[in-house]
């Protein structure tokens, strides 16, 4: 019995995957995927999921669509004498939304404080800028360095200690659906039967600007790559109007530049074309802003063409990002047409 | 139910500051047990355990409400408007799932933030009347859902965390209810030597109007409020916190009265309870203790604190041990803290 898109984004959001240890999302796709017809998988070098589609035809044209695997946490630097833990953040991360989170710690998955002295004795300056993270540590209730290091060692990471909901008009909750969500979304293309061969790369270390995109478009040597984001959905009342990038329900965005990839423009425009033609609500991104796998892969061997195709999402890289579900619905089509299109234009 | 148990359950009861009713009738049901009690008017729930005795009438008072948010605006695109009730901590309040108490249930929702792509774009802490919640729906459907004034839970998880810590949302001061519940059971079936009446009040964290107003009605002749103190964390100092686990704070500060914080040290040290002492000055304590000690014709008042980490937070850690032995302080006061 295959999972629904909904149980797979929970069981996807609720695993922890930091930045190069991204083992147990792995393993929730490879368990999933494994059974979907057609479906042949492996494991790279980099510990990207290389899943090949056999289709009923060879394409003209060699498709990978990605999504990466990795979220945003992280890893334990220091342990000092009275038990509590130094880190460093995975992945870009705003102190303003870590400061008294729970976390969990470590491969037990343990709770832990990201703690910082209560606001009582909190200085006005301090107040008003957002705390260093250097400042900040995890307590883990340890009273010694001795106990701590009975519990936790160095290199484990930390995510947050979040719930999956669903809320509001159709909307869900979670931690790490960037880009949890669209590997979500690329396992719903794997469960149909595929009109042309293609090839689905879940991927690692996007978060920290790594290169392993890059190594599963050398390994795939596609003509064409997909990459399947969630990406910021600024339409929120702390950001400035005209800053908001891309809004939540408003459909599937198109991006046509960001601060890694210039896109490809026929192709960027061939999508908008195709949104229009099946009736699916898509936008672009109004600014430059972010970077995805795209970049890597669009550099590999002799050059990939580049296509991105991203669900809104309001909060990323916080405990808790949001997504629409009719986004993700409206997302799912458009994968399932570019599926089949680009391997034939 | 042990202490840790009871820590949990009594904490994840919803009780904000002026709306304390489900925090208030969880109380009455516990307290009901060690004598007559009742909600006066400000929401406070008051248990007479014994009349006065030998000229002595103690009263025991810990704040039951817990720092909220409220709704002060329906915005653009359903975006909830909140302002603080009590102490909330502008550094980590962005990210946090809440719940909304709104007309006719509850809705989850975020307190809404920063992407870090566009962080350049807002780079302070929100202000006070900056902390917008997204529940999902747009404006029309908000509306429906959600009133001014309605006010917004943060959510948290309530769980033993290391050796003999507990951690969560509202243990202040409901780990201060706790102490008062400790020191009860040890009294249950002692003969008291002097009256004696708990008292959980209410709005101390938005200026301790439930404490006062109890104190003027229970006219006690001494009373010993428990609140929670800063606990030493790797950014604090040893004179702006103390240790976990070492015990009960006995304080001195120039609104308490002299005879009972000594007498408290003298009791710990009697009967082997590990304390630890904190002296500060001001104009306030900022506790419950500088409202009852005002009240009425004035009331002789002590004040004990729990260490506590991380205060105002979804993730305050008390030690179990300290709260027990805030406990034992209490009873022994309650037994042995009259004149010689």
């Amino acid at each position: 019995m295959m999972k629904t898109f909904l149980e797979n984004l929970e069981a996807l959001s609720l695993a922890a995957g930091t930045s190069g240890d991204e083992s147990a999302v792995r393993k929730i796709i490879y368990n999933e995927v494994i059974s979907y017809p057609g479906c042949f998988v492996k494991t790279d070098n980099a510990g990207n999921l290389i899943v090949s589609k056999k289709g009923k035809k060879e394409p003209k044209n060699k498709l990978m669509l990605s999504a990466h695997m990795d979220e945003v946490g992280f890893i334990i630097t220091h342990i000092d004498e009275n038990g509590f833990l130094k880190f460093s953040n995975v992945g870009g991360i705003d102190s303003r939304v870590i400061v008294g989170k729970r976390l969990l710690v470590g491969e037990n998955k343990i709770p832990g404080l990201l703690g910082s002295k209560a606001i009582h004795l909190v200085k006005k300056e301090e107040f008003d800028n957002p705390t260093k993270t250097n400042d900040l540590y995890i307590d883990i209730g340890a009273d010694t360095k001795e106990e701590a290091e009975k519990l936790v060692k160095l290199g484990d990471r930390a995510v947050f200690d979040s719930d999956f909901e669903k809320f509001g008009n159709n909307c869900v909750m979670g931690k790490a659906l960037d880009d949890r969500a669209g590997c979500a979304v690329l396992m719903e293309l794997l469960k149909d039967e595929a009109e042309y061969n293609f090839t689905v790369c879940f991927t690692t270390r996007e978060e920290v600007g790594g290169n392993s995109a890059g190594n599963a478009a050398f390994t795939v040597d596609p003509d064409i790559a997909v990459v399947v984001e969630a990406t910021t959905a600024g339409d929120v009342p702390c950001v400035p109007g005209d800053k908001f990038i891309c809004k939540q329900g408003q459909g599937p965005v198109v991006s046509f530049r960001d601060n890694g990839t210039l896109y490809d423009m026929e192709l960027y425009h061939h999508v908008m074309d195709l949104c229009k033609e099946n009736n699916i609500p898509a936008q672009t991104k109004h600014g430059i802003c972010g970077f995805n796998d795209a970049k890597f892969i669009h550099q590999a061997r002799g050059g990939i063409r580049p296509v991105a195709v991203s669900l809104p999402a309001r909060y990323i890289h916080s405990p808790y990002a949001t997504i629409d579900l009719t986004d993700a619905e409206n997302t799912i089509s458009l994968i399932k047409i570019l599926s089949r299109e680009l391997c034939e234009i | 139910m042990d202490t840790k148990e009871m820590l949990i359950k009594l904490s994840s009861v919803d009780g904000n500051s002026g709306d304390e009713k489900l925090a208030a009738k969880a109380a009455v049901e516990i307290l009901s047990a060690y004598g007559k009690t009742y909600i006066d008017n400000l929401g406070s729930v008051i248990c007479e355990v014994a009349p006065k005795k030998n000229g002595r009438h103690v009263m025991l008072d810990a704040h039951l409400d817990q720092i909220a948010l409220m709704v002060i605006n329906i915005e653009e695109n359903g975006f909830l408007r909140t302002y603080p009730c009590g102490g909330i901590d502008r550094r980590g309040i962005y990210g946090t799932k809440v719940r909304v108490l709104g007309k006719d249930g509850e809705y989850l929702g975020i307190v809404c933030n920063v992407p870090p792509h566009l962080k350049d774009v807002n780079e302070k802490n929100p202000e006070r009347d900056e902390i917008f919640i997204d529940i999902g729906f747009n404006k029309e459907e908000t509306e429906k859902r959600v009133r001014l004034g309605d006010r917004v839970m943060m959510c948290g998880r309530w769980s033993e965390i290391g050796n003999g810590y507990v951690t969560g949302p509202a243990l202040d001061d409901r780990s201060g209810c706790v102490t008062i519940l400790e020191a009860l059971e040890i009294l249950k079936d002692k003969e008291l030597p002097c009256g004696l009446t708990a008292v959980f009040s209410t709005r101390e964290e938005t200026g301790g109007q439930g404490a006062g107003a109890a104190a003027f009605a229970v006219a006690p002749t001494e009373a010993v409020e428990i609140d929670v103190g800063f606990g030493k964390t790797p950014d604090t100092t040893e004179i702006n916190s103390k240790a976990m686990k070492k015990g009960p704070v006995v304080a001195f500060h120039p609104t308490l009265d002299i005879e009972i914080s000594r007498k408290l040290i003298a009791l710990a040290e009697k009967n082997d309870i590990p304390f630890q002492v904190e002296a500060y000055g001001g104009s306030s304590t900022g506790t419950n203790a500088d409202d009852i000690a005002s009240a009425g014709p004035g009331v002789r008042t002590g004040l004990i604190s729990i260490p506590q980490q991380y205060m105002h937070s979804i993730i305050e850690k008390i030690s179990v041990d300290d709260v027990k032995n805030v406990g034992r302080l209490l009873a022994a006061f309650v037994m042995e803290g009259g004149n010689e």
